[in-house]
């Protein structure tokens, strides 16, 4: 896949397995932005029930 | 009134480097990965056009292009994060990184615009093709780094020192660069030819 000589004077077999180690922790990565954008969201949308509620209700507030 | 789509909100930034009303700190962790995200669906476009050759190509590159963006944005992010710190920039890190996610997002822009190009060139013309599809990574890198420092000038605007924050800038631009360089030879073949950056720095730079 990689081809038949490897980068920097390294194996075709090394470089294939640095590219499968830097992929896996990409993929680390972004499961764990997925996780961090639904915490985001979820914290957002409590922000909007918060400012609803504090729009129908100035005077509790005050 | 209703509030503005996701992607609205992600244009707005990208192409005015702020929005209207400033986002809470939730809304601006979203818009930033969600500018992430969609660069790499952008970047996975354009590298399915550029691996049109071979259809196991275009299906590899359909993750490695992608993979090769997000990994190059990792390596120079930290980077860029301590250059912010050690020169005491009035940015604040979160708008450095989200001014850093939507110039990538637009970057991707342009690649994926001009992919169906690359990929009508690769197919009918054996002198433009190549060249095309390099020149468009090099049109959207330019685009990139123009929008990053438009979006951290406009953010530092009527701030004291407004040079500090453009050190982490060029910082990030110089990394990310180095590190795509790299990380294209690692996921290479990524075009149907032998090009100079099959090889990384060492044929790039190489007599």
């Amino acid at each position: 896949m990689n081809g038949t000589n490897g980068i920097g004077g390294h194996s075709a077999d090394y470089t294939q397995l640095v590219w499968i180690v830097a992929t896996l922790f990409g993929s680390v990565i972004l499961a764990l932005l997925a996780v961090a954008y639904r915490r985001a969201r979820s914290r957002r949308e409590l922000e909007d029930a918060e400012r609803v509620i504090a729009e129908a209700f100035p005077d509790d507030l005050a | 009134m209703t509030a503005p789509s996701q992607l609205s909100q992600l244009m707005t930034l990208t192409c005015r480097g702020e929005l209207a009303e400033q986002p809470t700190r939730a809304t601006q962790l979203m818009l930033t990965i969600s500018a992430l995200f969609a660069a790499l669906v952008l970047a996975s476009m354009w590298g399915v056009a550029a691996g049109s050759s071979s259809a196991t190509m275009a299906m590899a590159n359909a993750y490695k292009v992608p993979m090769v963006v997000l990994l190059s944005a990792l390596t120079a992010l930290p980077a860029g994060l301590v250059a912010l710190k050690l020169a005491n920039a009035k940015l604040s890190a979160a708008d450095l990184v989200s001014a850093f996610a939507t110039s990538i997002f637009g970057g991707t822009l342009v690649l994926a615009t001009l992919a169906p190009l690359v990929a009508i060139y690769y197919h009918t013309s054996s002198k433009a093709g190549v060249p095309l599809a390099l020149g468009s990574v090099f049109v959207a890198l330019a685009t990139a780094t123009m929008l990053f420092g438009r979006a951290v000038k406009r953010k530092v605007a009527g701030q004291p020192g407004p040079m500090a924050s453009l050190i982490p800038v060029v910082i990030l631009v110089v990394l990310f660069s180095a590190a795509l360089m790299q990380f294209v030879a690692l996921a290479s073949p990524i075009i149907g030819a032998v090009t100079p950056f099959n090889g990384g720095f060492d044929t790039v730079f190489g007599r």
